[in-house]
């Protein structure tokens, strides 16, 4: 992305180490004004370490950190205008809501008139005002939640850091924190980071995503560019699932390209989205959405499909959806579509020996070699 | 037989029947009733007698030794105590404070080596401590040699058998009474408090005061009274580095025993003061109770 003003935040080639392992491998990042922007990842991948780089809890062994273009690499967590929602809410147990929402603005030397509004007026936002007399203690997690980002909220900092706030949480609360989260972030147009390993969670609310793993980010992007337009295996498997088939480039004969899938299905793929300069050994992500499951009968594939032959090895419901596991012949790792309902029905009970896996050769999305370690 | 006995014992120990708690449970039961519980109740009904010539004791009921603690006699006693034990828990929290805030936030691998350190004068017997306090603060003693020898002063200090040298070693001995609970009511402290604290913006000291002395208030009150309670029944740190006017309740019951011979007055003192001690570790009881319950 390409701001035409200076970014709010600027991350530059971060490194962290601890106790020798590397956990940061240059990180580089801008966020934008107004933005909402989630690093993903398993744990351990390095997302939580930058967020604490940002916030000033850790320092990085190299790199530097910018805030509206004033380097704070060095600077205190308490000098910088960034406040953090936590993962275990760390309400101050000794103090009732209202005064944990004012904890920052006492340390301002607001006058209680003023620091009165602000605390209101952010309960409000939260819509907790009623309770604002209680303890930490007699709230349930949701309201920790909402009182510890009415509190994060309460200096209006022009960047808010979110350490997983809602893993805590219950689905169904989590799905309404969700929506709840974005809505406050749209009309204060405060820049959120939002650090979560539940990769539906950064598809519904992120503007950008930045999918971490082992110490770098694998791919940055709009959710639906990486949904769409993984790099990697592991962005193609991690964000959503994905079925990573092998394949190998035979020759280029004019605008397509000749390669040969699993060692066995030979076709031809028109030479755009990065197929131009692809050859030897590929790898194509599929998603099982894209793959229906039928019965084998012989049939030849229609133009444009591919098909993998197999045998039906399982189906597991999953209400909405059916997923059906297909092994295929002559390979280790199993096809795995995802069929909506009726498409199973109308499949029937007639896949019981051969089956097949068929895919439009479109939705094949060839990966870039995910990177050696340095 | 082997057998039965095999089974006694998977019974005794499956921690299931309500009996085999009640016979797990009546060693120690047997202990404390013959050792403590008949002993304080012997001690009530002393408390009650009177005193008859040559220190023998007369089985007649009265409330007499309960009306002389209470005579003006003993308030400087009594006030004395209070005095050198508050100065002696205040004392152990200044020492205390900073150093199980050191352990807590600085002392990192080293930790269980302080705390170890911190013990080892708790192991040894108060009578050998006492002793080294005599070499070390007495008129020809360490502190003396080094004081008198370097040439900083021109005669020796009399520090021994004073105020001053009763109350450092009490506080010397209780010091570590203050210490752990402070400790681990630091330690029960999630660092993020501290985090959330700097991220409002509030600086090192600003959290401290606003946050992490609070929180650790618990400690300062549970080693408050830890140290203070037993402080009034000492005697043995009087006696030894102490002298007539720093005469405290502890000695003044140990002398109804050992030399009036007033045994049935020393009984109502002890009964008094055990009363006082109850009362203060009730109320920390509670307190505890309430912090478990938050």
């Amino acid at each position: 992305m390409i701001f035409p003003v200076e970014p709010l935040l600027d991350l530059q080639g971060l490194e962290k180490s601890f106790g020798g392992t590397r956990v940061l491998k240059g990180i580089s990042l801008s966020v934008g004004q107004g933005e909402f922007l989630t690093l993903l990842g398993p744990s351990g991948c390095g997302k939580t370490t930058t967020l604490r780089i940002i916030a000033g809890f850790e320092t990085a062994d190299q790199g530097r950190v910018f805030l509206s273009g004033k380097d704070i690499t060095q600077v205190p967590p308490y000098r910088r205008d960034i406040h953090t929602v936590f993962q275990h809410y760390a309400l101050f147990p000794h103090y009732n809501v209202f005064d944990n929402v004012a904890f920052g603005l006492r340390l301002r030397k607001m006058n209680e008139g003023e620091i009165r509004d602000r605390v209101l007026s952010s309960l409000d936002l939260v819509r907790l005002r009623e309770l604002e007399g209680r303890r930490p203690g007699q709230l349930s997690g949701g309201q920790m939640q909402r009182v510890a980002l009415a509190r994060a909220l309460a200096g209006r900092p022009p960047l808010l850091l979110l350490d997983e706030p809602l893993g805590a949480l219950d689905l169904k609360l989590r799905k309404e924190m969700q929506l709840e989260l974005k809505h406050i972030q749209r009309r204060l147009g405060i820049s959120f980071i939002y650090v979560t390993h539940d990769q539906e969670e950064a598809m519904t609310m992120s503007d950008r995503v930045a999918v971490f793993n082992a110490g770098r980010i694998e791919q940055l992007g709009a959710p639906q560019d990486i949904y769409e337009n993984p790099e990697t295996a592991f962005v193609a498997d991690f964000i959503g699932a994905a079925n990573i088939l092998s394949a190998e480039v035979l020759s280029s004969v004019g605008d397509f390209l000749k390669i040969k899938i699993e060692g066995s299905v030979e076709t031809e793929v028109p030479k755009q989205n990065g197929w131009g300069g692809a050859q030897g050994a590929v790898q194509l992500a599929l998603r099982p959405e894209r793959v229906v499951v039928s019965a084998d009968r012989g049939q030849a594939p229609e133009s444009g499909w591919l098909h993998i032959k197999g045998a039906l090895a399982e189906t597991v419901y999953l209400g909405n959806s059916r997923q059906v596991i297909l092994r295929a012949t002559g390979r280790e790792k199993n096809i795995v579509s995802s069929m909506s309902a009726e498409a199973f029905a109308s499949l029937g009970a007639e896949v019981s020996g051969a089956a097949l896996a068929k895919f439009r050769i479109k939705d094949l999305v060839l990966l870039k070699n995910p990177e050696k370690e340095a | 037989m082997p057998h039965k006995i095999k089974k006694f014992l998977a019974w005794l120990f499956s921690g299931k029947s309500e009996k085999a708690s009640h016979i797990l449970i009546l060693p120690a039961s047997f202990w404390l009733a013959f050792f403590l519980v008949v002993p304080i109740m012997l001690l009530l009904v002393l408390s009650l007698a009177q005193l008859g010539p040559y220190g023998t004791i007369i089985w007649h009921p009265t409330l007499e030794n309960f009306r002389r603690v209470f005579t003006p006699l003993y308030v400087p006693i009594v006030a004395r105590t209070v005095a050198y034990c508050g100065a002696t828990a205040v004392l152990c929290l200044l020492l205390g404070y900073p150093t199980a805030y050191f352990l807590s936030f600085y002392a990192g691998e080293w930790r269980d080596t302080f705390l170890i350190l911190l013990m080892i004068p708790f192991w040894t017997s108060a009578l050998v401590s006492i002793y080294s306090w005599i070499i070390i603060l007495g008129r020809d003693g360490l502190m003396n040699s080094v004081l008198v020898g370097s040439g900083a002063l021109g005669k020796p200090l009399d520090v021994l058998n004073t105020p001053f040298s009763v109350i450092l070693g009490l506080v010397y001995f209780y010091l570590p009474f203050m210490i752990l609970p402070l400790y681990s009511s630091l330690e029960k402290i999630p660092k993020q408090y501290i985090e959330a604290s700097y991220d409002l913006g509030a600086g090192a000291f600003q959290t401290f005061l606003k946050v992490t002395l609070p929180l650790s208030l618990p400690g300062v009150f549970a080693g408050f009274i830890l140290t203070f309670v037993p402080c009034l029944g000492d005697f043995l740190t009087a006696e030894f580095l102490g002298g007539p006017r720093t005469y405290l309740i502890g000695n003044l019951i140990e002398n109804q025993f050992l030399m009036a011979q007033d045994w049935p007055f020393g009984a109502a003192l002890t009964a008094v003061l055990l009363c006082a001690m109850l009362i203060g570790l009730y109320y920390y009881q509670k307190l505890e109770a309430a912090e478990l319950a938050a």
